[in-house]
C-alpha cells in the first residue's frame, strides 16, 4: 500500500514538471508586487477552514459538540521559474473537525488533524490573481480522549486547489486572501478554508 | 489553449469522482397472503424434502437452468428462524425466503440478488396442494423428479413480482461422501459486495448460512490491550468502518475506544473473537471455523478462545472444528513456539512439509497453483485436508469444484460455490 503510495506520488511529481515545461509560456508582465522574474517566494498565512464533508460517528445521539470551523495555517515556498507556471512545495497545518462523545456517563473527545504536504504549481490567470493546485498526501492524526490518550496517524492521499489575490505591500512584500479546497481523498476528509498570508520575494535571481 | 487545458485536466484530476453503488434490499414483508394469520410454519420433515436440484423454466435466461435449493437457520434469543435459500448458475444469483403454509399450500417469500451487479427484487413462491405440497406436509415425504412444482413471479426491486418463474424438483442435492465445506470469506463475504451486513461481523455470521456457507474464515487482530478482536485491514479505513475521525492501525486503540467510537460499514460494532464464536455456536449451524491470524504476536489468546469453543460445542452437541490459520512464516513459526502445537487444530497456507511440521489438519494454497490434485493425495494420504483460497470467478468455482479434490473452498461468494457442489453430479 505504501510502495504504491509513493510510486503514484513519483509519478505525480514527474507529471507536474512534465506540463511545467511543456506549458511553459515567456514571462508575461502583471501589475505585481510580485514580479515575474525567477524568483523564490514564500506564503506564509492562517485563518479559519470549515469541514464540508459527512461526519458519520455513532451513535448519534451521544455526539455532542461538533466542531467543524477551525483554525487552518499554511507555509508554501513557491519557485517562480520565470514563466507563467511556477513550481513549489506546501504544508501547513488544518484542524478537520472534533466532537465528543458521551458513554456510560463518560465524555470522550476525537479530534482529526491534517497536515498537507504537497507539491503545488500555479498560475496567474488574472491581475494579482493566481491559482495554486497541490498534489500530495495528508498526514492525518487522531487524538482521541477516553480511557487515555491516542495519537494515531495515517497517511490520506490528497489534492487541494487555491485562489490567492495579491495586494503589494511594500518592495518584495504583499498580502494575499485566500480560498482553498482541501481534498484528503483517501479518507473522503474535505475542507474549505479562508486565510490571510504573507507573501515574501526573498531570493531573485 | 495550453493554460484551458491544463486546467481541464487538474480539474478532472481533482474532482474526478467514482460512481458509488448501492443495493436496496427490498422490503419482503409486503406480501398479503404470506402475512395471513392463518399461515403455519412448515415441518421439519417438510424443509428436508424440499432441499434438492431444480430445473427453472421462464425465467432460465435470468438465472440460468438449475437451481439448488437448501434450508438454512438463524437463532436469535432463543427463536428459530428458517430461511430457503435457491442458488442459481448464472451471475451468482439466488433468493432467500421464509416459508410458511396456508390452506395445504406452500408459500416461499422473499428477495432475489445477482452478486454480479445491483440487481435485486422480491421473490414470492407457491407450492400448491397439487404441485407437491400435500406430498411435502405429509408424515413422511419422499420426493422425486417432477413431483414438486415452485410457481411464482420475481419482481425488480420493491415493485410487485409480475415476471413468471417456475422451479420443478429434478434431483437430490450432491454430497460429497467426505464432508466438504463451503467456507464464506470474511465471515460470509465483503462490504465491497454491497451485502446488507459488514464483513467480519456478528451480523454477517448470523447471516452467511443463508449464502449457503457451512463455514466461515475470519481475520483476527489484537487490541493494543490485547483483545482478539474481528477485522481484516491493518488501519482503520472507510472500506470497512463509517467515518469517525479515527485513522491509523487498529491497534493504536484499546477494545473499549473502538467498541465506544468505531461502527462497521452498517452500524455494527467490531465484535471481539469472543462474540463471535459465542454466536457461530450458539445461533448458527456452520461446522468450521478458520480464525485467519491477521496479527503478529503470541497465538497463546486465540488459542485459549479455540479451546474453549470447540469444548461448548461439544457441549452443545454441535459438530464444529475451529482452526487457526497459518498464512506466512512468521506466524508458522510463532505457533511452533507453543508447547501444544502439534495437538492444536491449525491450517497451514505453507507448503505440504510445513504441513506435516506443524501437524496441522488442514492444507490451503491459493487458488492460483491449480487444482493440484497430485498434492491433493498427498495430503489425503497423510489424513489431512485441502482447502483452496480465495476462489470468487465462478469459472474457476465450476474448475475446482468438478475437476479437484479439494475438501473445501473458500469464497466471497458462498452461494456460487453452493450451487456449483450441490448441482454437481
Amino acid at each position: 500500500m505504501y510502495t504504491s503510495k509513493a510510486a503514484f506520488l513519483a509519478g505525480l511529481i514527474m507529471t507536474s514538471l512534465f506540463f511545467n515545461n511543456v506549458f511553459a509560456q515567456p514571462v508575461v508582465k502583471q501589475d505585481s508586487v510580485i514580479t515575474r522574474t525567477p524568483s523564490f517566494i514564500l506564503y506564509l498565512g492562517g485563518g479559519f477552514s470549515s469541514y464540508v464533508a459527512n461526519i458519520n460517528p455513532q451513535p448519534e445521539s451521544r455526539v455532542r459538540n461538533v466542531s467543524r470551523t477551525n483554525p487552518t495555517g499554511t507555509f508554501r515556498l513557491m519557485w517562480h521559474p520565470g514563466h507563467r507556471l511556477w513550481l513549489g512545495v506546501e504544508s501547513g497545518y488544518n484542524n478537520f473537525f472534533s466532537y465528543e462523545l458521551k458513554s456510560n456517563n463518560e465524555t470522550g473527545k476525537v479530534s482529526l488533524h491534517a497536515v498537507p504536504l504537497m507539491v503545488v504549481w500555479s498560475m496567474p490567470v488574472i491581475k494579482r490573481i493566481s491559482i495554486f493546485a497541490g498534489i500530495g498526501s495528508y498526514l492525518l492524526t487522531s487524538d482521541l480522549k477516553y480511557h487515555g490518550n491516542v495519537h494515531s496517524k495515517f497517511f490520506s492521499l490528497g489534492s487541494d486547489l487555491a485562489v490567492v489575490y495579491t495586494q503589494p505591500v511594500a518592495h518584495r512584500f504583499g498580502l494575499a486572501a485566500e480560498i482553498k479546497w482541501m481534498n484528503a481523498f483517501e479518507t473522503r476528509d474535505n475542507a474549505l478554508g479562508l486565510q490571510v498570508q504573507m507573501v515574501w520575494q526573498f531570493i531573485k535571481f | 489553449m495550453k493554460k484551458n487545458i491544463s486546467i481541464f485536466l487538474l480539474s478532472v484530476f481533482l474532482f474526478a469522482c467514482k460512481k458509488e453503488y448501492k443495493v436496496t434490499m427490498p422490503d419482503a414483508g409486503t406480501w398479503d397472503l404470506f402475512n395471513d394469520p392463518a399461515a403455519q410454519a412448515l415441518p421439519a420433515a417438510t424443509k428436508t424434502a424440499m432441499e434438492g436440484v431444480y430445473t427453472v423454466t421462464n425465467a432460465s435466461v435470468m438465472f440460468g437452468k438449475l437451481a439448488a435449493v437448501k434450508w438454512s437457520y438463524v437463532i436469535n434469543n432463543g427463536d428459530t428462524t428458517f430461511h430457503v435459500s435457491g442458488f442459481f448458475g448464472t451471475d451468482i444469483a439466488y433468493f432467500i425466503c421464509e416459508g410458511k403454509q396456508l390452506n395445504g399450500a406452500i408459500l416461499l417469500n422473499g428477495y432475489w440478488r445477482k452478486m454480479v451487479s445491483t440487481e435485486t427484487g422480491l421473490v414470492h413462491l407457491t407450492i400448491d396442494a397439487t404441485a407437491g405440497a400435500s406430498l411435502l406436509l405429509s408424515n413422511s415425504p419422499l420426493v422425486s423428479e417432477g413431483m414438486v412444482q415452485m410457481n411464482g413471479f420475481y419482481g425488480q426491486g420493491q415493485q410487485e413480482p409480475l415476471t413468471p418463474l417456475t422451479l420443478t424438483y429434478a434431483r437430490k442435492l450432491n454430497h460429497s461422501p467426505t464432508p466438504f465445506q463451503i467456507a464464506a470469506h470474511r465471515s460470509g463475504g465483503r462490504t465491497s459486495d454491497l451485502l446488507p451486513v459488514s464483513e467480519n461481523s456478528v451480523a454477517m455470521i448470523l447471516k452467511t448460512s443463508e449464502f449457503g456457507s457451512t463455514g466461515i474464515e475470519v481475520d483476527v487482530r489484537y487490541t493494543k490491550d490485547g483483545v482478539p478482536i474481528l477485522y481484516h485491514d491493518n488501519t482503520l479505513n472507510l472500506r470497512e468502518i463509517q467515518k469517525s475521525g479515527l485513522v491509523g492501525p487498529i491497534e493504536n486503540y484499546t477494545y473499549d475506544q473502538l467498541s465506544v467510537f468505531v461502527r462497521l460499514i452498517h452500524g455494527e460494532k467490531i465484535p471481539t473473537l469472543r462474540e463471535a464464536l459465542t454466536a457461530v455456536v450458539y445461533q448458527t449451524p456452520l461446522t468450521f471455523v478458520w480464525l485467519d491470524t491477521k496479527y503478529v504476536g503470541s497465538v497463546k489468546p486465540v488459542q485459549r478462545l479455540q479451546n474453549e469453543f470447540m469444548q461448548k460445542a461439544k457441549a452443545a452437541g454441535r459438530k464444529l472444528d475451529i482452526v487457526i490459520g497459518l498464512p506466512a512464516q512468521v506466524q508458522f513459526d510463532e505457533f511452533l513456539s507453543l508447547p501444544d502445537y502439534a495437538s492444536t487444530p491449525s491450517l497451514c497456507e505453507l507448503s505440504i512439509d510445513d504441513v506435516a511440521k506443524s501437524n496441522a489438519l488442514i492444507w490451503a494454497p491459493r487458488f492460483t497453483e491449480g487444482t493440484q490434485n497430485d498434492e491433493v493425495a498427498k495430503i489425503h494420504a497423510m489424513g489431512k485436508k485441502a482447502f483452496v483460497w480465495t476462489v470468487d470467478v465462478p469459472e474457476f468455482i465450476t474448475r475446482f469444484v468438478n475437476e479437484g479434490h479439494f475438501d473445501g473452498i473458500l469464497s466471497n461468494f458462498p452461494s456460487c460455490v453452493a450451487y456449483n457442489y450441490y448441482v454437481h453430479q
